[in-house]
């Protein structure tokens, strides 16, 4: 099929492409992300759980205790394993926050930390 | 404080059915949506579901319904949570950057359900997910978050999911029913999962034990609850109007109890009717034609039951029995 996908949108061939019953993947911007500081490409609208899954990314956060890993278990809001520190805030909900245009997104170890004032600008 | 006349509490097929009903009855509607996207479980199941033309995809109807909400004069928040409900049905409302109250004469809780979890070794490894989560990221992101998948569970839905899998492109190696002997392994996420003593690569697995309504707000409200297998769980009773023991509370869809899409869309276009005629406004005849609605398709929910694993359908033929009582 001849349908274009944005420069590095299906990095990891996890984007479905083609589906019988919802057709072509529908054409969205990419947005650059930082995530753990290396540059990732999202899709326009959707989650930062959504975007890291499609860029091979499972482990969203680890455990204060044992520090077990922990990737998105719901991904509708209610379990919390998919906590992420987003543009500094730690704690944020990697299935509710929608992406946004060069945000940036750490794997909360623990309870992560604080980092608002943007680190590197 | 804000008022309005009737809050809609969730955007999905229930929800947004009640608001249209309310808003064509003449009601000031605003409904309110905590996920940043209208539709609820439409955005995920594929259907086919009844449209206003025929038969459509789940995607499809959500938008149907979304227009015609608009065009009938609900306003709607998308991305808008209601996390309380307070007395004389205050409201507490946040988008992620603010908070504030609002007042409605009528409540609609429309919110759904929540995957139930079932636990075993291994199962918070990341690759592990609720059935509801591998839907949403198959058929709404567009992701295939594995290659090789095991299904958890005897949760209604199993055979979709195993199709919606198949359908992206992944490979269904492994099922079973119950997590006894199940076991998923993996150092920073699952590469195996154990059923009864056999060892499957796989880098997802699902878990489908079924849902269970979302009581939140009905608690919150003090409406009166029960406990039914058939409904999914503790449930708020309501009236043949949807409306609960608390004052100006109305419960539709699968809040209420598990249910089917065209169950949802009835319940919310009773409730929303029925909350409009509570306050003078609508028809006594268009309430009717609803709760007629309703019962057209009740038999859904006896097959949705007839479809249940069996263990739950033994126990449903009992609490379907309790909730003939409480109507």
């Amino acid at each position: 099929m001849s349908h274009d996908v944005p420069a590095g949108q299906n990095a990891t061939g996890k984007r479905i492409m083609a589906h019988p019953v919802l057709g072509a993947l529908p054409a969205r911007a990419s947005l650059a992300i930082a995530v753990d500081g290396a540059t990732l490409y999202a899709r326009e609208g959707e989650t930062v759980a959504a975007a890291l899954l499609a860029n091979g990314i499972r482990v969203f956060r680890t455990m204060p205790t044992y520090g077990e890993a922990r990737g998105g278990f719901c991904f509708v809001g209610r379990c919390s394993d998919c906590q992420m520190v987003i543009d500094g805030v730690p704690g944020r909900l990697a299935c509710m926050t929608i992406v946004g245009d060069g945000m940036r997104i750490s794997t909360q170890e623990a309870l992560g930390s604080w980092d608002t004032d943007g680190g590197a600008e | 404080m804000k008022t309005v006349q009737i809050a809609v509490i969730g955007g999905g097929a229930s929800g947004l059915a009640a608001a249209i009903a309310a808003a064509d009855a003449g009601a000031q509607v605003l409904l309110v949506e905590e996920h940043p996207t209208l539709g609820g479980r439409l955005r995920y199941h594929l259907g086919p579901f009844e449209g206003t033309h025929g038969p459509v995809s789940g995607p499809a109807r959500a938008a149907e319904l979304i227009a015609e909400a608009k065009a009938a004069g609900v306003e709607m928040l998308a991305g808008t949570a209601c996390w309380g409900r307070f007395a004389d049905n205050v409201l507490g409302l946040q988008d992620g950057t603010r908070s504030w109250q609002l007042k409605a004469d009528r409540i609609v809780v429309a919110a759904g359900s929540t995957d139930r979890a079932l636990p075993f070794p291994g199962w918070s490894l990341p690759g592990v997910m609720s059935a509801r989560a591998l839907l949403l990221l198959l058929h709404v992101h567009r992701v295939l978050p594995g290659k090789r998948f095991a299904i958890v569970g005897n949760g209604a839905g199993i055979d979709e999911l195993a199709h919606a899998i198949s359908m992206a492109g992944g490979e269904v190696v492994a099922r079973t029913a119950t997590v006894d002997g199940v076991a998923a392994e993996g150092a920073r996420g699952v590469t195996q999962v154990t059923i009864a003593g056999t060892g499957h690569a796989v880098d997802c697995v699902a878990i489908a034990g079924g849902a269970q309504p979302d009581a939140g707000l009905t608690l919150m409200a003090e409406a009166a609850h029960g406990h039914s297998d058939l409904l999914g769980g503790f449930a708020p009773l309501r009236n043949e109007d949807m409306l609960t023991t608390a004052d100006g509370v109305y419960v539709a869809g699968e809040a209420g109890g598990i249910c089917p899409v065209p169950v949802a869309e009835a319940e919310g276009r009773v409730a929303g009717n029925a909350a409009a005629r509570s306050l003078g406004l609508g028809s006594a005849a268009e309430l009717d034609r609803a709760k007629a609605g309703l019962m057209a398709v009740a038999a859904e929910r006896v097959a949705h039951v007839a479809a249940l694993p069996i263990a739950h359908r033994q126990l449903a033929s009992t609490a379907w029995a309790a909730e003939g009582d409480l109507r």
